[in-house]
Formats: C-alpha cells, sequence, structure tokens
C-alpha cells in the first residue's frame, strides 16, 4: 500500500451463493492495526429467501467474531492468499449449519462463532 | 442512489488521473492511525478509487457517515468506520444478475501527510467483483464486453429500470442522423420496453417493442428471449425511398456452451406483417417485382459460435419465406449466409500492453427468389450502412452487401434498368489500434504487488468456493448423501437409548452421556443442513467441533465400551460403519475433476479482471483500416452483376469504454463514372448514459 509501507487496514469479504440460489453467506475479515496491536475480526452472515426471484434482503445471521491470537497468523494468509478448498469445505458445511442453527436458537453465539473461526484453523488441517 | 450511472461511467478518467496524482505526491510516514491522531493531523481530502468504483458516490457517503471530512481532525476510528461503511455499501449493491462468487477488497491508508500544517488526505482503495462465471462467446457478448466492462463485473447500477443512450451518425444518403435508444424495465412476461428512434431529413428508422427473456445455469437451452415490436424504416435510396413498417414477433434461444472453445449454437424465429413499398413508377420495375404490398414473411435462422476469450468465429444461416397479393402459397423465399470473425490481439506487456490490435471481419451473401409480386424493397440495396436480416441486437446477421466507399443504399445499379440485386455477396475487414492511450488503472495500482495479490487471493477463494460445490456434485458425495437415512437412525437410536439409561448412570457416565448426546445432536442438525459432507470423516479440532469421529470418541470410546450396554453397542456399531463408508466415498470424490470445473468455471471472471487491469484504456486515439469488397447480382432476363471495393481508413477515439468517435473515409477505386470517388462517415457511440 503505498504511503502506509504494509497494510493497516484492509478488509476482504468472499459471497458465496448456494447451487439452489436461496442460501448466501458471506465471510469477510477485517484488519485494523493501532500502535500496540492488530486486530482480526471475522464477519459472517447468513442469508435465506423462499424464491430464487426474492431479494435476499437483512442477514438472518451477522455474526462478528474477534479473532483469537493464535489465528491471526492464519487470518493474514487468508486475507492475502485467499480461502483455500479445506476452509470452503468448512464454510459450506459446519459454519453454514451453525448460522442456522443460530437462528432457529438450537446453538449459542459464542459456538456458532466458534465454529465460524474455525475456518480459519481449517487451512492447515 | 448508491452508484449513479453518470458518476460510474464519466468519473474513469477522474479516478484513474486522481490515483495517478496521489502515488506521485509525498507519503505519509509509516505509521499507525492512532500515531497520526495522537500527533494532531487534520484531514486535508477523502478519496475512494478503484477500477471501476463509482468514487465521487463513496466518498460522499464516507463523509456523510463518519467524522472524516475536510479540515476536521483525523480519527484512526473514523477510518475505519469509514472502511466499514464502503464495506457494507458494496455488499448490499443490487447487481445486473446474481453472482455465485463475489468478492471484494478494501483497503484504508493514509497519503499526502503534511508535517508543517499537521494535514493528510484519507485513501480508500476498492476492488470489487459480482462475477458472472460464464461469458456467452457470441460476437456480440464480446463487443458488450468491451463497450460495458463494469457492466459484465456486475459493478453498474442495477436492476437498471431506464436507460437513455443518445445516437448519431452521419453518411451522404442519410445526412445526420440523430436519435435515441431508451430502455424501460417493465414487470411480468416482458423484462424491458425498448425503442430506438433515428432520422434525419431523408432517412427515419424506428423501432419499439416488449422484450422478455430467461436464463437459466444448466440444461441444453440456457437462454431464450421473445420480442414483439413495431418495425417502421424509410431508407434514401438512388432516387427513392425503400419504407418498411411492420409488425414483428420473434423468439430464440442459446445452447448451453459445447468443447473446449466454449461454442454455443442459437436459433431465431420471426414472424413479420405489414407494408413495404417505394416510391418507383411500375415500369422502372424488374419484371416480377411490385412497388408496394403489404407482406407477411416468416424468417427462420440459426447460429454457431466458437472461440477463445479473444477470438470469435461464427456462423449464421437465414431463411425468409415471404407472402404478398401473388396467388402463390409463398411468393419469395430469401437466403441470407454469414461468416465473421473477431479477433484481440494482445499482450499485457511492452509496448502492445494497452494496445490490443482489434480484428473485425465479416462475410456475408444472399439471394432473392420469386416470380411474381416481389416486393422491390426486398433487394439488395447496398452502402455503407447495414441492413440486419433478423431484427434483433443480441444477432448480428447481414441483410445486404455492407460496402463503405458507397452512400446507404447506393450500390444498387446493376444495369440501367435494374435497381438492386437478387443476389449480393460482401466482404468487410476493419482493422483498428489504440496508438495514444491512458490506462484506465495506472500502473501504479496496477502493478502494486500487495493489491493483485490480495485481488488474486480472493479469485482464489471463489475458486475454492466453487470447487467444493462441484465435490457435493460429485457420485461417491451422492452415495453418502443416499446413506444418511442409515446414519440419522443410528444417531437416533443411541440417543433414544442413552434417555433410556441415563437416569441409572452413575455421575462420571452422566457427564460423558450428556457430551455424547450434544454430539449427536449437532451431528443431526449438520448432516441435515450441511452442502457439503467431507467434514463428516475429519478429525475434530477441538471438543465443539462434530464429526463422526468426534461422535464415536464421544458415544463409543468414552460411553458405550464403559456402560456396556448391547443396544449402545449396537448403534455404535452402525456409526462406525458409516464412518468407514463415508471415508472410502470422500477418497474417492473426484476433487480433480471439480477442481478442473472451478478452475473453468473461473476462467472468464479472471480473464475480466486481468483485462480491466491490464487493458482497458480511459481514454484513447488509434488508426482504423478498413477493405471491403461487395457484389450484387440479377438473374435473367437482366442478368448481370457489378463488383466494387472500398479502401480507407478512420480514427477512433475512444474515452472511458463508454464514448466512441469514429470518422473516416473509403475510396472507391473501380467507380462508374457516375459513382462518387468514395464516402466518408463519422459515427458517435455512446454506451448509455442515463439509467436508474
Amino acid at each position: 500500500m503505498p504511503g502506509t509501507k504494509n497494510l493497516k487496514s484492509i478488509s476482504v469479504d468472499l459471497e458465496v451463493m448456494t447451487p439452489d440460489r436461496l442460501t448466501k453467506i458471506i465471510f469477510g475479515l477485517d484488519k485494523s492495526t493501532d500502535v500496540e496491536t492488530v486486530d482480526w475480526t471475522i464477519e459472517f452472515q447468513f442469508m435465506q429467501r423462499a424464491t430464487k426471484t426474492d431479494e435476499f434482503g437483512d442477514p438472518l445471521v451477522k455474526l462478528t467474531v474477534d479473532v483469537k491470537k493464535a489465528n491471526q497468523g492464519l487470518a493474514e494468509e487468508t486475507a492475502i492468499k485467499g480461502l483455500n478448498s479445506r476452509q470452503t469445505d468448512h464454510l459450506l458445511g459446519p459454519a453454514l449449519v451453525a448460522a442456522k442453527r443460530l437462528k432457529e436458537g438450537t446453538t449459542t453465539s459464542e459456538k456458532a462463532a466458534a465454529t465460524v473461526e474455525r475456518t480459519l484453523a481449517k487451512r492447515n488441517a | 442512489m448508491m452508484f449513479p450511472g453518470v458518476d460510474l461511467r464519466l468519473t474513469f478518467v477522474a479516478i484513474a488521473l486522481m490515483l495517478r496524482a496521489s502515488e506521485a505526491s509525498a507519503q505519509c510516514p509509516d505509521r499507525t492511525f492512532d500515531v497520526f491522531e495522537a500527533q494532531g493531523y487534520r484531514v486535508r481530502t477523502v478519496r475512494v478509487g478503484g477500477p471501476l468504483i463509482g468514487g465521487a458516490a463513496f466518498e460522499e457517503l464516507v463523509r456523510a457517515s463518519t467524522p472524516l471530512k475536510p479540515a476536521s481532525p483525523f480519527r484512526a476510528a473514523g477510518i475505519e468506520d469509514g472502511k466499514a461503511v464502503i464495506r457494507s455499501a458494496l455488499r448490499n449493491a443490487p447487481s445486473l444478475f446474481e453472482s455465485p462468487v463475489a468478492v471484494t477488497v478494501v483497503t484504508a491508508g493514509v497519503v499526502e501527510c503534511d508535517e508543517t500544517t499537521r494535514q493528510l488526505d484519507v485513501l480508500y482503495r476498492v476492488f470489487t467483483s459480482k462475477l458472472p462465471l460464464t461469458g456467452l462467446g457470441t460476437l456480440e457478448s464480446r463487443q458488450a464486453d468491451a463497450d460495458d466492462p463494469a457492466g459484465r463485473l456486475a459493478l453498474a447500477p442495477a436492476p437498471v429500470r431506464f436507460r437513455i443512450a443518445p445516437l448519431a451518425r452521419y453518411n451522404t444518403s442519410e445526412k445526420l442522423v440523430a436519435g435515441a435508444r431508451v430502455s424501460l424495465k417493465v414487470p411480468r412476461l416482458f423484462d424491458r420496453f425498448e425503442a430506438e428512434v433515428q432520422a434525419s431529413q431523408t432517412a427515419a428508422f424506428a423501432d419499439a417493442g416488449l422484450t422478455g427473456g430467461r436464463t437459466k445455469p444448466s440444461g441444453f437451452v440456457r437462454g431464450v428471449e421473445w420480442r414483439i415490436a413495431y418495425h417502421h424504416a424509410d431508407r434514401p435510396s438512388d432516387g427513392e425511398t425503400l419504407k418498411v413498417r411492420a409488425l414483428v414477433a420473434q423468439a430464440s434461444a442459446v445452447t448451453q456452451p459445447f468443447g473446449g472453445a466454449g461454442g454455443v449454437f442459437r436459433f431465431a424465429s420471426l414472424f413479420e406483417a405489414g407494408e413495404q413499398r417505394t416510391t418507383l413508377e411500375s415500369p422502372d420495375l424488374p419484371p416480377g417485382y411490385i412497388a408496394r404490398a403489404g407482406f407477411g414473411s416468416w424468417k427462420n435462422a440459426v447460429n454457431a459460435t466458437a472461440g477463445s476469450l479473444r477470438h470469435a468465429l461464427s456462423a449464421s444461416y437465414g431463411l425468409q419465406l415471404g407472402l404478398t397479393k401473388g396467388t402463390e402459397s409463398i411468393d419469395y423465399v430469401k437466403h441470407a449466409a454469414d461468416v465473421a470473425y473477431d479477433g484481440r490481439l494482445t499482450s499485457r506487456s511492452g509496448w502492445w500492453a494497452h494496445r490490443p490490435l482489434d480484428l473485425m471481419s465479416r462475410f456475408a451473401g444472399g439471394r432473392l427468389h420469386g416470380e411474381r409480386a416481389v416486393p422491390l424493397t426486398e433487394r439488395f440495396f447496398g452502402g455503407n450502412v447495414e441492413v440486419p436480416f433478423m431484427a434483433s441486437e443480441g444477432w448480428t446477421m447481414r441483410g445486404n452487401p455492407v460496402l463503405r466507399s458507397v452512400p446507404a443504399y447506393r450500390f444498387d445499379r446493376i444495369n440501367r434498368s435494374t435497381r438492386g440485386g437478387d443476389s449480393f455477396l460482401s466482404l468487410t475487414v476493419t482493422a483498428a489500434l489504440p496508438l495514444w492511450f491512458k490506462p484506465l488503472v495506472p500502473p501504479e495500482v496496477a502493478d502494486d504487488r500487495e493489491i493483485r495479490q490480495g485481488i488474486e487471493g480472493q479469485l482464489d477463494s471463489a475458486e475454492s468456493a466453487l470447487e467444493t460445490v462441484h465435490k457435493a456434485d460429485d457420485p461417491a458425495h451422492a452415495e453418502i448423501v443416499a446413506k444418511l437415512p442409515a446414519l440419522r437412525l443410528a444417531l437416533t437410536a443411541m440417543n433414544t437409548r442413552l434417555s433410556t439409561l441415563l437416569p441409572t448412570l452413575p455421575d462420571p457416565q452422566a457427564a460423558a452421556a450428556g457430551t455424547c448426546d450434544e454430539q449427536i445432536d449437532g451431528l443431526l442438525e449438520l448432516i441435515a443442513n450441511a452442502k457439503y459432507l467431507g467434514f463428516l470423516i475429519e478429525d475434530s479440532s477441538d471438543e465443539d467441533d462434530v464429526t463422526l469421529p468426534s461422535v464415536l470418541r464421544a458415544c463409543v470410546d468414552q460411553l458405550s465400551l464403559k456402560v456396556g450396554d448391547s443396544e449402545l453397542t449396537k448403534a455404535g456399531q452402525e456409526i462406525a460403519t458409516s464412518l468407514e463408508f463415508a471415508r472410502l466415498r470422500i477418497a474417492r470424490v473426484d476433487v480433480d475433476k471439480a477442481r478442473q470445473r472451478a478452475v473453468r468455471d473461473m476462467r472468464f471472471p479472471r480473464h475480466v479482471v486481468k483485462t480491466v487491469f491490464a487493458e482497458l484504456n480511459a481514454v484513447s486515439v488509434g488508426p482504423l483500416l478498413i477493405l471491403d469488397a461487395a457484389r450484387i447480382g440479377q438473374r435473367e432476363p437482366l442478368a448481370g452483376r457489378t463488383t466494387r471495393f472500398g479502401l480507407g481508413g478512420g480514427v477512433r477515439l475512444s474515452v472511458a469504454s463508454a464514448f466512441h468517435v469514429i470518422a473516416g473515409y473509403v475510396w472507391n477505386p473501380d467507380r462508374r463514372e457516375d459513382e462518387r470517388r468514395g464516402a466518408g462517415f463519422a459515427r458517435v457511440e455512446f454506451s448509455p448514459l442515463f439509467g436508474k
């Protein structure tokens, strides 16, 4: 980044629609930096619609997850290199289901957030 | 409105120049934002830039939603808020089509720090793409890619409710023709009302109608389109005007892509009924022709197009059956055939970077048969304006000899008494090369390693997501899905048995039963909703991670083996069998094939992105070279034929891929005494300027 020598602030978002075109998930990574710390945040949104011609509207589930220190290196690597297929397997499997369960009230936001954050760990699984 | 069309189009150059300016300016020291805040910096400007982004609209949004305003104290939190505002706006931006995958990168930074006055500029860089996975691969869609890259990247304002595009051209026959194309979104069966009206002191054209269409991602037929319209044309020929008024109904279809070249087939059928007339008196008409007639006709056409992302070859054939007032059931038959090649020769480095050599060529022919009551206007009148065989914007098929050295519709004299021809051949070749240009994305940005890496990374993300989707389609995966009811039964049986045993279990085993119960509930939810089941066989990464091995560990190793209950043991064995089955099937999932499909899906989006960075120009000027040959012929009893050539050149000025001025002159080297030395032409083309 010209002028800042290294990237102090970046966000990357991946939007994926399921093949039936009724569900959309957004997996976003956001980096912010101050003099003492580097913070990474995952934003995960889950959207559904009844028919393919409807608008998705507001997300049914919106999770914001502060990435643990242990996963920050993976977050940086994922932001720069993109998600690999192990991570997208997790995204379209357990992470997607965690969002549905949270919407239905069968899991807690803490557990759903942990499942979403696990996407980072799957990079080297 | 987030992406005003005017802003999007007309700020391309401003963005490019702005980015260039910022790169050349003094850089800020490598400090975090909170340090600048602590040092008392103030905001001088807030800028948002990126390829094909309407920066002005975003800048306004950031200024309205955050404390980042000119002359205000710089706040570290404010710059992060601005990034969030841009990100949210991009997520919510509607697009022309639904992309299975979309990637967005937003960076925030400070540039141009003035240490003396403690001022700085805030710069956001944005790359976003809602990507169509495949191009149709037709010649016309390639032109659409070039004319409207923002639309192809789904960055155009959408859903577009209306569009107005001005039209203008000049040639000796028609004089200055001006008009507009209007498109208005309508609900239900038809998607759009479209009208194109152009007129001059000698010519008039009007087409107005309703158009609808549907596309689908799978199946043999991928797209269908239908249209009803009114067509009006007054074409000034050599001394009289050829007039057509007709109601038109048309349907067309395009197939799935075939083969490595992504070839597609198209079919169209058109009915039209109305009137054709000229002012020519009967003695001047060729035998069998009439000056005016009510008519009806049925046209059918087929097309095949193949090519790569830079080359396209297209072949079309059309048949028209016409009925007027004659006694025959079919009064005339017209055949038309057309072969076209469009190519772009370019390199993404060296002298040829941003200087693509565009080659456009078309060879066409036609023949008209009819003994009685054939409208004169059906004959072939050539010149420097093309008359389409089928009235379809998305399908160009030539219906007359195009000869750019002769004014429109005036290449019509085989001999003194015959007007037009009943057969034609036509070859046109055009080459264009931008010599001077300003890239749309400045080299400093296009070559920035971090930006390129971020974009490439997100394209890789999209590819990985598609790979997962394709793995879920694999037959081996389908076998796992088919076995899920058995797994569900085993899990439910274990759960039910646990409920029965729970009151009798001692504390340590009751706690293990609780963990097992949670694992089973989690797995039941997962197998009911997950799109891809590869996770089933993985070892869990922590205690909350639910997979088949984690269920076996919690329910069999930690519980069933210790309790020694036969029903639990049986359910555990069935779950273990399911794990083994899943392992075998997941191993058989053709990952390479899924990856290849994902790579193929992403080929077009990657090409579009690379083109935006390496080829598109904000402004370009370059020469055109034109070479034409055309012939019209006539059968007995007035048999004859005339062949003419055209050789010339011109200049093309393109601004922001949205505005093109083309002008030139083509000589007629083998002219007859009563023919002109050549013909000049000028054309102004706009991509849609106004739209909401």
